[in-house]
């Protein structure tokens, strides 16, 4: 009898051992990363954006990008109009994670961008979280986050891309792709009193799926010198 | 010519009804810049609801530039009531007085007179619409200042960028010279046949109100109608803020409303050399 049970005792002692193993080394891998973001109290940065949604005509910009813990984030044109989708939080990696206890479970690895990247599942602890589930693909070398995958109570999927450069040792990306879904846009053609010969956005459409995208190229930080209450008003 | 047209432009500018329309443009533009400074933000959220459902915008939205373009949306749809006022009344008005036949006995030609009338219209329309321009444009930027412009169409959004707005006013100020000249060549050409002013000042109305509704109605049944309604073309001032600009549309619809002035222009002198004077 007991030799029929000890095999499979010591699967299972092994299976539990790995799962903590792999829980333990999940939770390791998001101390590091929010650890070394958590240095970032706040920041100002200039970078370009721009933005590319089926159904919007804005020109790249210059924008200034704030940010300040826990998740106080900003984009700002000066002197003009920028949009952002909602509950578009998650663009800026400190705001997604900074002040907020996930519960981190191992998603495996995988390969990306010639990278073998640690996949962390993030769980949000408190109930009323925005963010339901969120997916991190960090390099476990440098503890940078590569990429996320963030679904949202009210606003849907949001995914970003990051990429870093001379800022990387403040977890801070140089590019950040974020992308998100759109939905319908339509105006009644009495309200807006349209031109007949305006070219119809769906002359121009890409095969985007309903999907925008916005990207902003960051030329220069300045990290932990305050950033002032009026902006995030 | 020159002196023929400033008789004209003496009795036009003389009667005080021709300064009804400026007054009412700056009644309607003071009217909409003091409802926009006073309530501006929640006619502005009101408008924005289809793209603020998605997108959170950032920024100052209510600038000069919007209010100038929200006021040339509203008024070029009045402002031809206005351009009918004088441009009906200008051979009408003479037959009505009894004054037509005693013009005319004058040795000046009557395709003569006939243009320096048509001329002193179009002076009368650019000064209405430089009046306009002022009004909306520079009062709105003084009072709100500028910013990116961003205009709500029924299937996209355009933001232009403050700096590459300005050039788009100047042209679409243009293209509502061109528009409101057609009008007025119209009312021109409709006044050729009354006795009174009335006739031709309902008619031209009647006319642009049946068309604008034509040319707005996204009915397939009319939707085959509209490329040949001057109305369609009217508009055609919003093609410049397009991003980029609709050039081939806006430069066709500048053609057929200047073809428009022409015919209108050709078929008052051609009624009119033919026509028996006895008022």
């Amino acid at each position: 009898m007991l030799h029929r049970c000890l095999p499979i005792f010591l699967l299972f002692i092994s299976y539990m051992v790995s799962n903590h193993t792999s829980a333990q080394s999940a939770d390791d891998l998001l101390k590091k990363v929010k650890s070394r973001l958590e240095k970032v109290k706040d920041y100002a940065a200039d970078g370009n954006m721009k933005m590319d949604v089926d159904f919007i005509r804005i020109p790249d910009a210059k924008v200034k990008v704030y940010f300040r813990q826990p998740d106080q984030f900003r984009v700002i044109k000066e002197n003009g109009i920028s949009l952002l989708p909602k509950g578009g939080l998650s663009i800026s990696l400190n705001a997604l994670l900074s002040g907020k206890e996930f519960v981190a479970v191992s998603g495996g690895t995988t390969n990306a961008a010639g990278r073998s990247l640690s996949v962390v599942k993030l769980l949000p602890i408190k109930e009323n979280s925005e963010i339901v589930l969120a997916t991190l693909y960090i390099d476990a070398a440098s503890a940078l986050v590569y990429r996320t995958v963030a679904t949202t109570r009210d606003n849907g999927t949001f995914e970003t891309q990051l990429s870093y450069g001379k800022y990387a040792d403040q977890g801070l990306p140089d590019e950040v792709v974020f992308l998100f879904n759109t939905s319908a846009y339509k105006l009644p053609k009495g309200i807006t009193m349209e031109y007949e010969g305006s070219k119809k956005p769906a002359d121009r459409k890409t095969a985007s799926n309903g999907q925008g995208k916005i990207s902003i190229r960051y030329e220069r930080y300045e990290i932990n010198k305050g950033v002032p209450d009026s902006i995030f008003k | 010519m020159w002196k023929l047209i400033s008789i004209e432009l003496y009795k036009i500018f003389r009667r005080p009804r021709t300064y009804i329309s400026f007054v009412a443009i700056g009644a309607i533009v003071v009217l909409i810049l003091l409802a926009f400074y006073a309530d501006g933000e929640n006619y502005m959220a009101f408008g924005m609801q289809a793209l603020t459902q998605t997108f959170d915008v950032q920024g100052s939205l209510l600038n000069g530039y919007l209010i100038c373009f929200v006021i040339l949306q509203t008024l070029l749809i009045h402002v031809p009531l206005l351009i009918t006022l004088i441009a009906g009344d200008q051979v009408a008005g003479e037959a009505n007085m009894g004054t037509l036949r005693l013009l005319l006995t004058k040795p000046v030609s009557r395709s003569r007179l006939l243009l320096a009338k048509f001329l002193a219209t179009i002076v009368y329309t650019l000064a209405l619409l430089v009046w306009m321009a002022f009004l909306s444009l520079a009062v709105s930027i003084l009072v709100f200042g500028t910013g990116d412009l961003l205009i709500l169409k029924s299937e996209e959004v355009v933001v232009l960028s403050g700096n590459d707005v300005l050039w788009r006013y100047a042209g679409a100020f243009a293209f509502a010279a061109i528009a409101m000249s057609t009008v007025a060549a119209l009312a021109f050409f409709l006044s050729i046949f009354a006795e009174n002013s009335i006739g031709p000042i309902v008619s031209t109305m009647s006319v642009i109100i049946v068309f604008t509704i034509l040319s707005s109605l996204d009915i397939p049944v009319f939707n085959a109608l509209k490329p040949y309604l001057f109305t369609t073309h009217i508009i055609g001032w919003k093609g410049l803020f397009d991003d980029p600009v609709a050039w081939v549309p806006v430069c066709k619809s500048a053609v057929i409303l200047l073809v428009h002035i022409i015919v209108f222009l050709l078929a008052s002198v051609f009624v009119f050399n033919k026509k028996d004077i006895l008022s």
